[in-house]
């Protein structure tokens, strides 16, 4: 019934519905000729209702020209309230009172015309029906006013009638019937009459339009008689909405409104077996119908050669019945349909990607179809259409609507569900299609089809990541999103099971991926967590993947997912894989194990070459390794492997967690598409303030003894190990007035300046107050190993500062200045002098630290600079030598050199020496820097194309060797 | 003790018959109960051909006489292959013993086949059976025959699978015939044919290499040029990166040479960085005496560590004959880091340390000083030694550092020379580098160069 009233409510539709129905109503009825004869004698029944008035018309035209006139304004009433033109309503309402109040003196004892009361229902419903002030808004002034005028005077009018409208709306046959009688001696000429207008009808809708006046009360009657559920409230051109619905299905291109929409989809499968199925359900109706009127039957069937000419009468029926016969279809036999099913969903399936092709409207007709399907293997079929259509039908917005999303998984679900239970079923990519329609005889053999389950699983996966993409990170909804992550990894581990039992091993391997995907940057009590989930599934624990015995430890789980893909996976899958176990590791602090598959898989040297998502992937598993070496303490590491990221200053676009803004260059729209594709879901970032915080911490630890050392002895190197720390520094030192820290920088620039001076209490406090230790794991842990590290740097840096104002320092002093034990002290400063950083010696006997004197006498200015000139004249030589290799000799050093032989030698050794001299690590540096810069003028062109960093800066980070090998070379990767 | 014994991890990168020494050794040392030890060996050598001694074994286990039957059908199976095998390889046999077939063999191994095939007759499934026989033999215990069949199979053999498998044979049967300096050249040999070779994939190239590793320390803790050797060795690249992947507990054997083998001290430095990287897949107490000496400066942990040496060393089958070198040169290494440190030390404390009566350590240090002509003098009164550190002074240091610079540029220029002759198309530009000065010549360069970065720059 609703939808009747919504049918009513605006006019846009029906206009709409008259519009499209000249064309397809012949077709339509043509059909139903073939396939309807039995409810010939139900249409010859309507035809009698509709004579009443023409019966008066011919007796007395006095009565007859009245109630002409009442018909007419009535309808015109009916028409300007579906137009809500509530001003003419009124003034038309005001004369079709005044007509009525004439008629029925005319009329005397008899009733009033059906329409009339018809239209004063219609105006009562739609009147009282209210509508939210939001409707009204829409509408005009005047209309209101119209509107709540005639709402009054209908409510007061029709208390006279209220005897008559309950009458008509209780049993709109009825009454008819009756009027029927008196109708009986004309029946044929109105049968006649009728007739035409609906002939013309089909030419064009100017004439339908003329011509309704009087084509149009009898058919709204014929219609209203057939439909058993009262439906008075259906006008005229209501039918003929009826029917342009079923056009427009047939035709299936326009967009139908969405009202009609799930009959649309119904019908619009062309199914005759639909339509069909509609009819065995009505048919009670009918019955009961022609039962009550046994007596007109032989008229009717007199009449039945006449309705035969006049087939459009019938299409018009059938769409009465249509709309009302909706819930029926369920009843319907599905050893027939399920013959035409195949057939049907091939022309669904056909008309996909097409032009104009409703994709809703598919998804639908799918769902039908679905109900219909007789055995699995075509439910198998549908289904695999149905995930198809579901995909399609999100159209162009930025991620597909969360309902149909879980719509699509459900379906998807619903499909292995299917599948596990059939286990005779299998769908793969290579499968022969199968051009029979015979599947409905399908008997539980073996089948295949030819279908891809990985490319929806993976589609879906890429649809819920996008939708965290765009989806606010900081709102509920989000969470509310991220919430799906468990059901979706369900669903790939069970689409993992159904791969392993066909043994496609193609497929296999991406699924695996994509469970890596949804386990690698998650710690092992989430994982175990959702990897609770999956327990229940059936084939659970049959893995050959994931052996049983790795159940519930998810180190284990991790492990044999990438070893599968280490044996079975192409180059770039076993990328992937490794990187995300090398994360996972770095996560949970198992730095070693991580930082030996990273370097042992020499990803570094060919990471270039791979796309940009693996680029990320190795720059986040970089990341993820400093922060590890970090928490376990490992200072020079943790810097090493976050100096080139942070120092790019573009982490966000190396860790694809958010555009950078680029000064220099302007992105083209399409490239920053692609960079907004590759954006990581806010979950599964890397908290990038920590990252800083960590490296500036690390930087500052390294940074500030040497910068110490550096001034006093000319040994020291003077370029600086983290220039961006320096820079940072400088920049802190510069400014007039300091106040308090309050950010994370500010609290490391305040700790490096009290570091600086010694003061290792303050410099601890402020790296201690620092609020995104919080977010590491063991915080407190990380915090105390801090301390100590800044102890020692402390005193490391004070001695190199002062040492030059000591003659001695005795090692108790300085355990109590610095608050570590007399041992530590001793094995520290031991350290320091063995390796010649001081220039001291401990007196054992004594217990101080005694400078020598060579440290004063290196204080000569012209020695010092003798010295500088020395190394400088070497470095001389040095350059020259490189420049020649590279240059002149092709990368051969030149002569006989000692050195040359042992080149090779130390390019086989790889990563794991830190052992090498460190000219010659800079050396290789360098020659890696520029190679990759080579390389790098080749992919200039390349996705990101904002490759403007310095060479410098990449030479430096290569000069740096041992664990930053790594390091350096990410920057290339990533930078492109 | 037996946390630290390594019998465990090498066994499966030895030979079944190369274990046994090991096993033996291990038994009389008492780490593992002697029962264990005996059905250890029980079931290492009834896998091999060597019946009469497993059958010995059994009766010990068992503690039974008679034997079951199946050691006598052994028994017979094992002769009546052997017959087999001999009398196979007996025409080929006599042709390589025959002096003018072995004068008239070449290099290429092709033709020396075609040779003895047209000539003597000779198939490659002679060749073949060579290497049957050879292994036979090897599995009998006779190491003798098997070493001189494997022998001419590798040199006639063109099939490299087998002729490397033939060389680990010929290694293993003169590692248990003792003939350590043939065992020396074998295993040079296989050393050079590893890394020859192209395996498939890396992971075999790695497994060849920790067997070589396992296997050379039979050799070179025997053969007297043995502890250089092994330094030599272990330290290349590809050795120290096998160590830190497949055998951590390698270092061990690599530390105690670099400590006992004073000549090679400049190893030291290396060693400790191998050993900082590599700590925390494996440690033992000869490790950490290195890395408390020399990575923590903790000497009391040092000398603790010094004293567990001594027994792990004990019960190490490969070191246990170099405990007393080895005790001596940490005892060294640990007095010269202990004096490069100190100005003053306390004698008392450092006997202590070094496990030595003062008496003695005296002697020994007063040694020490004058080996290595250290600047130190002895205070009788305070018991000390006092050290005077000595530092290069500037002016040394300025000489050393340009010193060899001369040579470079020359060397350099001599290249430049060189190829400007081989281009001489170009007579100009030959001229004009002849004439310029080697100072010019450098500036010239930095400037080509700093104009290539400027190049560079923006493309970068």
């Amino acid at each position: 019934m609703p939808r009747f009233f919504r049918g009513n409510e605006s006019d846009s539709d029906s206009d709409y519905d008259s519009t499209s129905d000249s064309g397809a109503s012949d077709v339509e009825t043509q059909q139903q000729r073939s396939t309807v004869t039995s409810n010939r004698f139900a249409n010859a029944a309507f035809d009698s209702d509709s004579d009443d008035e023409n019966v008066k018309r011919v007796v007395k035209s006095a009565k007859e020209k009245q109630s002409e006139e009442i018909t007419e304004v009535s309808k015109a009433i009916l028409n300007a309230v579906r137009a809500d033109e509530w001003k003419e309503v009124a003034s038309d309402f005001d004369k079709v009172v005044g007509i009525a109040a004439k008629l029925s003196k005319t009329l005397k004892d008899q009733k009033l015309p059906r329409v009339y009361i018809r239209c004063l229902y219609e105006l009562e419903e739609a009147t009282e029906r209210g509508r939210s002030k939001e409707e009204l808004g829409k509408l005009n002034a005047d209309v209101i006013r119209g509107f709540n005028k005639v709402k009054q005077r209908v409510r007061k009018y029709n208390k006279d009638f209220s005897k008559q409208i309950a009458e008509y709306k209780a049993n709109p046959v009825v009454s008819e019937d009756e009027s029927d009688g008196a109708a009986g001696a004309t029946g044929g000429q109105a049968a006649f009459e009728q007739r035409e207008p609906l002939k013309s009808k089909g030419k064009s809708r100017a004439t339908e339009a003329s011509s309704e006046s009087e084509s149009e009360s009898d058919s709204g009657e014929s219609e209203s008689e057939s439909s058993s559920e009262a439906s008075s409230g259906s006008d005229d051109s209501w039918g003929s909405g009826g029917e342009s619905e079923s056009e427009s299905e047939s035709e299936s291109e326009s967009e139908s409104e969405s009202e009609s929409e799930s009959e649309n989809e119904r019908e619009g499968e062309g199914a005759t077996h639909a339509r069909y199925s509609r009819w065995l359900k009505k048919e009670p109706t009918k019955k009961k119908v022609e039962v009550k009127k046994p007596a007109k039957k032989e008229k009717a069937q007199q009449r039945a050669a006449v309705q035969a000419a006049a087939p459009e009468e019938e299409g018009k029926e059938d769409d009465g019945f249509t709309t009302v016969g909706k819930g029926g279809k369920a009843a319907a036999k599905p050893v027939i349909t399920a013959e035409n099913l195949s057939k049907h969903l091939d022309s669904i399936l056909e008309s996909r990607g097409r032009k104009n092709t409703d994709k809703k409207e598919a998804v639908s007709k799918l769902e039908g179809l679905l109900s219909i399907a007789a055995n699995p293997l075509q439910k198998a079929k549908v289904l695999m259409g149905l995930v198809s259509a579901q995909f399609d039908s999100s159209g162009n917005a930025q991620y597909t609507p969360i309902e149909l999303w879980h719509k699509t998984q459900t379906t998807i679900n619903e499909l292995l569900s299917l599948l596990e239970a059939n286990p005779k079923i299998s769908i793969f990519e290579t499968a022969e299609v199968a051009e029979d329609y015979n599947d409905f005889k399908y008997a539980g053999e073996a089948a295949g089809l030819r279908g891809s389950i990985i490319s929806f699983v993976d589609r879906l996966d890429d649809e819920f990541t996008r939708s965290l993409q765009n989806i606010d990170p900081h709102t509920p909804e989000y969470v509310e999103r991220m919430r799906d992550t468990v059901p979706l990894y369900v669903t790939i581990v069970r689409a993992q099971h159904y791969f392993e039992r066909i043994g496609l091993k193609d497929s296999i391997c991406r699924i695996v991926l994509r469970r890596l995907e949804h386990l690698y940057y998650r710690t092992d009590q989430v994982n175990a967590h959702v990897e609770a989930n999956i327990a229940p599934l059936p084939g659970h624990g049959t893995s050959t993947i994931v052996p049983a015995s790795a159940a519930g430890n998810m180190e284990a789980v991790i492990h044999s997912l990438c070893a599968f893909l280490y044996q079975n996976a192409e180059p770039l899958l076993r990328t992937r894989a490794m990187l995300m176990q090398i994360f996972n590791h770095a996560l949970h602090k198992r730095y070693y194990v991580a930082r030996d598959l990273l370097l042992m898989s020499h990803i570094q040297e060919n990471v270039h070459q791979a796309d940009v998502n693996t680029q990320v992937l190795y720059n986040r598993a970089l990341a993820q390794l400093g922060l590890a070496a970090f928490r376990l303490g490992k200072i020079q590491e943790a810097f090493d492997h976050t100096l080139e990221l942070v120092s790019s200053g573009r982490q966000r676009e190396l860790l694809a967690q958010g555009v950078t803004q680029q000064r220099t260059q302007q992105l083209s729209p399409a490239e920053e598409q692609l960079q907004r594709q590759r954006q990581l879901p806010f979950h599964i970032n890397i908290n990038l303030e920590l990252l800083e915080c960590v490296f500036l911490t690390s930087s500052m630890l390294i940074e500030i003894p040497y910068m110490a050392s550096a001034n006093t002895n000319p040994e020291a190197r003077r370029a600086p190990v983290s220039r961006l720390f320096r820079r940072m520094l400088d920049f802190n030192e510069r400014q007039v007035f300091i106040g308090p820290p309050e950010n994370t920088r500010d609290h490391i620039m305040a700790a490096a300046k009290a570091l600086a001076t010694g003061d290792w209490e303050s410099a601890r406090d402020f790296v201690q107050d620092i609020k995104i230790w919080s977010l590491l794991p063991d915080c407190d842990e990380i915090k105390a190993t801090l301390a100590t590290r800044i102890q020692i740097e402390a005193l490391r840096t004070y001695l190199f500062t002062y040492s030059t104002q000591f003659e001695s320092v005795g090692l108790e002093e300085l355990a109590d200045m610095f608050g570590l034990s007399v041992a530590k002290v001793y094995s520290l400063l031991a350290r320091m002098v063995y390796g010649g950083e001081l220039q001291a010696s401990i007196d054992e006997m004594s217990g101080v630290l005694v400078f020598s004197r060579a440290n004063f006498e290196v204080s000569s200015r012209l020695q010092q600079t003798a010295l500088t000139l020395a190394n400088k004249v070497n470095t001389f030589a040095d350059v020259n030598e490189r420049v020649f290799e590279l240059k002149i000799n092709g990368g051969n050093p030149p002569g006989d050199r000692q050195q040359a032989g042992n080149e090779q030698g130390h390019r086989h050794q790889g990563e794991r020496d830190g052992g090498r001299s460190n000219q010659q690590r800079g050396r290789d540096g360098q020659r890696g820097g520029r190679d990759a810069g080579n390389q790098q003028r080749k992919d200039g062109a390349n996705a990101n194309g904002n490759a403007n960093a310095s060479g410098a800066n990449r030479g430096r980070g290569a000069r740096r060797g041992g664990p930053g090998g790594g390091g350096m070379r990410r920057g290339g990767g990533g930078r492109r | 003790m037996a946390e630290y014994d390594l019998t465990m991890h090498m066994i499966p990168l030895l030979d079944r018959q190369l274990v046994f020494p090991l096993l033996e050794f291990v038994s009389t040392k008492g780490v593992y109960k002697a029962e264990d030890m005996l059905k250890a060996k029980y079931e290492l050598l009834s896998h091999t051909s060597m019946v009469d001694f497993t059958g010995s074994l059994y009766r010990q286990i068992h503690d039974v006489d008679e034997l079951p039957e199946e050691f006598a059908k052994k028994r017979a199976e094992v002769i009546r292959k052997l017959e087999e095998s001999e009398q196979k390889t007996e025409h080929i046999r006599e042709v390589i013993e025959n002096p003018e077939v072995a004068g008239s063999l070449r290099q290429d191994k092709l033709q020396n086949m075609k040779l003895l095939g047209e000539s003597y007759q000779c198939t490659p499934e002679m060749v073949l059976e060579l290497y049957n026989f050879g292994q036979l033999q090897y599995n009998c215990g006779n190491y003798g025959g098997s070493a001189d069949l494997l022998f001419h199979f590798s040199i006639l053999s063109t099939d490299p699978e087998l002729t490397l498998s033939a060389m680990w044979g010929k290694l293993a049967s003169e590692i248990l015939l003792g003939n350590w300096e043939v065992a020396y050249e074998d295993m040079l040999k296989l050393k050079e044919t590893i890394e020859k070779t192209h395996f498939k994939s890396p992971s075999e190239q790695l497994q060849q290499r920790s067997w070589l590793l396992h296997w050379s320390l039979f050799v070179f803790f025997n053969h007297p040029k043995g502890r250089d050797g092994i330094v030599d060795t272990f330290l290349l690249p590809q050795y120290i990166s096998t160590i830190q992947n497949a055998c951590p507990w390698m270092l061990r054997y690599l530390t105690a040479a670099v400590v006992t083998n004073r000549r090679r001290r400049n190893m030291m430095q290396e060693l400790v960085k191998i050993i900082e990287q590599t700590t925390y897949t494996y440690r033992d107490p000869v490790i950490e005496f290195v890395e408390a000496l020399y990575v923590d400066f903790d000497f009391d942990r040092a000398a603790s560590k010094l004293e567990q040496c001594e027994d792990v060393l004990d019960q190490d089958f490969f070191l246990t004959r170099a405990v007393d070198d080895f005790l001596e040169n940490a005892r060294f290494f640990f007095a010269e880091v202990y004096c490069r440190i100190h100005k003053r030390i306390d004698m008392v404390g450092l006997s202590k340390r070094l496990g030595m009566k003062q008496e003695a350590c005296e002697k020994w240090i007063v040694k020490l000083i004058r080996d290595t002509r250290m600047d130190a003098k002895i205070d009788f009164k305070d018991n000390t030694v006092v050290m005077n550190p000595s530092y290069n002074p500037i002016y040394q240091q300025v000489i050393e550092r340009t010193k060899a610079l001369v040579f470079r540029s020359q060397v350099l220029n001599g290249a430049i020379d060189k190829r400007d002759s081989l281009s001489s198309k170009k007579p100009e530009q030959k001229q004009k580098n002849r004439q310029q000065q080697q100072q010019q010549q450098q500036h010239q360069k930095v400037g080509r160069k700093a104009h290539d970065n400027a190049v560079a720059a923006p493309v970068m």
